[in-house]
């Protein structure tokens, strides 16, 4: 159990694994409004990160931060040793290792599946064609969905584009992954579908921070619960706890409100 | 009966037709029985008389001795090389211009900033009166040309730029070569600018390999200065030089706008998707943000086109004889003014339903496939 009075400090997990991703004093503004406000945070690899919280709480701007899609103002973060700061060979070395799953799914319209997928592993990882439509064929296959790969990205329902785009990350054989919100732009009955991928992904032991609202699936894979609220870390916990015996009145008030 | 929707609205439209045609008509020989009361020929087979009108410069060869039709042809090749050379160096100047409004270097957005202003809030007659009145004002005479790129002089008496020109041994070769070059680039657009790295070096040096093959020898005809004038390369007078750098400013502003919001109009996403995967900037521009953007600038984009073609007449304030030019010469001296105005009507209207087609054509190509 976490006090109040140590409510800022991460604890470590259990693990003896190093850091895949440390966060220290890390504070963000947008112009005079505080979004982030002295983060500290340290992820093991394999470790399975949830993020909850209210809307408007920083999750997705904290995990934009790493792999600077927002710049953070003060503060540290080292991702796999190299700390980010603005150097822009430095940035694009962290991003390539970081994959990134978002709410709207961004895939390139213009583009089919396969075109998708093979983007990146050509132009940046400089893969011959042959070998990254092979990549890309494979973590289709993965996803399920390997007879959809010449279609265009308007043509997969939404959870077939979700699953697409988890592919597409996965291409660059990323050592983190990072998940803003992928399923909430679903429709209900493609949430599973996508989950299920996600758990599979687990399952392999992959780096992963997950802000979502999908509890069931935060008991089902997270080592841990980082509840954030009004831009800060406001506790953090094994899933167990945190649902059973929540140590904060905020975090109490907000499982109250999205368990019914 | 009337009450059908279908019937009612057949009749309504034979009615409105009715109306229209017998309108025309009663025009037609209003205006047919006016100029025969006064002697004034109609017809068009004045076009294939001998002329004796001078044009001052142009793109094909005339002499004055050639009939009509061929002084309109003079007229029209005149027009439509100024159009396409603006439409190509703006389309090319607007996307640098406009894409470079969007950087963080703020000397780079500020400079494109001001040229996007000042072309788009001055009309083009001033700014071309402007720019032909700096040809006498500013530039030196002849003998002292100011020389700003390496062969490419400027005086009083216009622009010297090198004339490239090419020699084949083997022509049939070179086409082959040319045709191959070229499937290779229609199979790469229609990859819709998705391209393997090394497609765009590879169609490059079938080309070149092509005119190697072929012994084509290019000679590049350096402008020298002999003392009164310049022997080789290009002369352009300055009337010419006016029109196309002055309209190309003038287009440049609009094009450079229309590309900034197609730029804007991708969304934040598709930048966040694409930088998330470690691509750096300019590829993310050029292989997610330009594909998407050009189907959205196109049909804004074909209308500053026609517009170029429309401001052409504007050659007319600095002396260059475009295509109404010429048409005004011909009428004042043939006095068929109703067949000329509509020759005129009807050249315009060619050339910038050819453009819209053009540019509906390719908008389908790029369309985006939904469901």
């Amino acid at each position: 159990m976490l006090s109040s009075a140590a409510k800022r400090v991460a604890p470590m997990p259990a693990s003896s694994e190093p850091a895949a991703i440390e966060m220290v004093g890390m504070n963000k503004w947008y112009g005079s409004f505080h979004v982030l406000k002295d983060i500290n945070l340290t992820v093991r690899r394999g470790e399975r990160l949830v993020i909850c919280g209210p809307s408007g709480s920083g999750k997705s701007t904290m995990i934009r931060c790493i792999n600077r899609l927002e710049e953070h103002q003060h503060g540290q973060i080292v991702v796999d040793g190299v700390e980010l700061t603005n150097d822009l060979k430095k940035i694009d070395v962290i991003r390539r290792d970081i994959g990134m799953v978002f709410q709207h799914f961004n895939l390139f319209p213009h583009l089919t599946i396969l075109e998708n997928l093979m983007l990146s592993p050509i132009w940046v990882r400089s893969m011959r064609r042959w070998q990254a439509e092979q990549t890309a064929m494979h973590y289709l296959e993965r996803v399920k969905i390997p007879d959809q790969a010449h279609k265009y990205p308007g043509q997969l329902s939404g959870g077939q584009q979700q699953r697409v785009a988890i592919a597409r990350a996965l291409c660059m054989s990323p050592k983190i992954m990072l998940f803003d919100e992928p399923t909430s732009a679903l429709d209900p009955e493609m949430v599973k579908e996508v989950l299920d991928t996600m758990v599979a992904l687990a399952e392999d032991g992959m780096t992963m921070l997950c802000v979502t609202h999908e509890m069931g699936f935060a008991r089902q894979i997270a080592d841990r619960i980082v509840f954030m609220d009004q831009g800060e870390i406001v506790e953090m916990n094994n899933p167990s706890e945190f649902f059973s015996n929540p140590s904060h009145e905020r975090s109490k008030l907000f499982l109250g409100q999205i368990l019914y | 009966m009337l009450s059908d929707a279908k019937t009612r609205s057949i009749i309504i439209q034979c009615a409105l037709v009715g109306v229209a045609a017998a309108f025309a008509a009663l025009l037609v020989s209003t205006t047919f029985a006016n100029l025969r009361a006064r002697g004034i020929p109609i017809g068009f087979d004045f076009l294939t008389m001998p002329s004796r009108i001078v044009i001052s410069e142009a793109i094909l060869t005339y002499k004055s001795r050639d009939p009509y039709y061929w002084a309109i042809a003079t007229g029209l090749a005149n027009t439509v090389f100024i159009s396409a050379v603006v439409i190509v160096f703006s389309s090319v100047l607007g996307l640098v211009v406009g894409i470079t409004r969007l950087s963080s270097n703020p000397l780079a957005a500020g400079t494109c900033r001001v040229w996007v202003e000042v072309a788009r809030n001055s009309p083009p007659i001033v700014l071309l009166i402007f720019l032909y009145s700096l040809w006498w004002k500013v530039l030196p005479p002849v003998g002292e040309a100011f020389n700003p790129l390496p062969g490419v002089y400027a005086s009083m008496r216009g622009l010297v730029v090198p004339a490239i020109s090419m020699d084949v041994a083997t022509p049939g070769l070179l086409v082959i070569a040319l045709a191959l070059a070229l499937a290779a680039a229609g199979w790469a657009a229609a990859r819709r600018g998705w391209l393997p790295p090394l497609a765009a070096p590879a169609i490059l040096a079938v080309g070149v390999a092509g005119l190697w093959i072929a012994d084509a020898k290019f000679s590049v005809d350096w402008p020298i200065f002999t003392g009164s004038n310049f022997k080789g390369g290009k002369e352009l007078t300055p009337e010419l030089s006016t029109i196309l750098i002055g309209l190309t400013i003038y287009t440049t502003g609009f094009v450079a706008e229309i590309v900034r919001g197609g730029v804007l109009s991708v969304g934040r996403g598709q930048w966040d998707a694409g930088h998330s995967l470690g691509l750096p900037r300019g590829k993310i521009l050029r292989l997610i943000i330009i594909p998407q953007m050009l189907r959205v600038i196109v049909p804004p984009l074909n209308s500053q086109y026609i517009n170029v073609v429309k401001n052409s007449t504007l050659a007319i304030a600095v002396g260059y004889p475009d295509f109404l030019a010429v048409m005004n010469t011909i009428i004042s001296k043939s006095s068929h003014s109703i067949e000329g105005v509509f020759i005129i009507l009807g050249v315009y209207l060619a050339l910038n339903l050819s453009l819209s087609s053009a540019a509906n054509w390719y908008n389908r190509r790029i369309a985006i496939v939904e469901r």
